[in-house]
């Protein structure tokens, strides 16, 4: 589990690091649906992905999930 | 499908979260027993690589895109509940974090894009459980298309409910782009789960007797 465990985090990494600044910059399919259909306005949020956030957020989560569980199995 | 604040009213808002919530606490429940030692950083392993891949959004037709959700795939790899639990921490920090979805909405969000593809696709699993083991792949494929589908449905029903829009012109045109979404959906799953079949099948056979 270790072995696979690093693989697949590192594989994460590199989706998230390297390969998400290419990613499509179009909207996604709600946020077009909200343009084409005229409520695009009344969203009061924007997304605040900086360049690292692949590793930061990668990272976060993988840091979540593994202690939700430990500690449950704590419990 | 993030919705961002602004979009739903609170009554829609509230009791979106309501099944969100229950089916996080099922999920909370059953991280103590249902993980033995050697599969404990599944869970956040899973965690990583949907967050990670739902940042890379790919072009659908007409200056669109999509991208990938990983509800179908948690759902596999660990079963509807922790599923649930698993895409409650992705959306979560996208929210809370990264402001991607709003945090009035984060109930809706959780709701459509990870408890209804977990709990269809958990579903799918359990039925298949009694058919045969080698169907897995075909589940990824069509669950992952589906549980896109029935997540930007309950998305359309609470826009129109909410008064954004209006049901007629919202439904159509969120199943019409999510039908191409779904299809990348659907090919990042089998190829996920082609992966993990062919580095961990341990960890897929015994998810298929026990989903």
């Amino acid at each position: 589990m270790k072995r696979f465990t690093l693989i697949a985090l590192a594989f994460a990494l590199v989706l998230g690091v390297l390969i998400a600044p290419h990613a499509s910059k179009s909207p996604d399919g709600l946020s077009r649906v909200a343009e084409d259909q005229g409520f695009a306005h009344r969203a009061r949020t924007e997304t605040t992905y900086g360049r690292w956030a692949g590793l930061t957020g990668t990272l976060l989560v993988f840091a979540l999930g593994t202690g939700i569980v430990l500690v449950r199995r704590r419990a | 499908m993030h919705i961002p604040d602004g979009f739903l009213s609170t009554d829609v808002a509230l009791v979106c979260a309501v099944p969100a919530v229950a089916a996080v606490g099922m999920g909370l429940r059953q991280a103590n027993r249902t993980l033995d030692e050697r599969r404990v950083p599944l869970l956040g392993v899973t965690a990583a690589f949907v967050f990670a891949a739902q940042m890379l959004n790919f072009p659908v037709a007409g200056g669109t895109s999509g991208h990938f959700l990983g509800a179908a795939l948690a759902a596999i790899l660990l079963g509807p509940w922790l599923a649930c639990l698993t895409m409650a921490v992705v959306i979560g920090v996208q929210a809370l974090v990264f402001a991607d979805g709003g945090i009035t909405a984060l109930g809706a969000n959780i709701l459509n894009m990870g408890v209804i593809g977990a709990l269809l696709v958990g579903g799918l699993m359990y039925a298949a459980r009694a058919v045969a083991p080698t169907r897995i792949l075909a589940i990824s494929a069509v669950g992952a298309w589906l549980a896109v589908m029935l997540g930007a449905t309950a998305t359309a029903f609470e826009l129109a409910l909410s008064g954004t829009v209006p049901l007629h012109t919202v439904l159509p045109a969120m199943l019409g782009t999510h039908a191409l979404i779904g299809a990348g959906e659907a090919v990042i799953t089998v190829a996920a789960v082609s992966a993990v079949l062919a580095t961990r099948p341990d960890l897929l056979g015994r998810r298929l007797v026990t989903a």
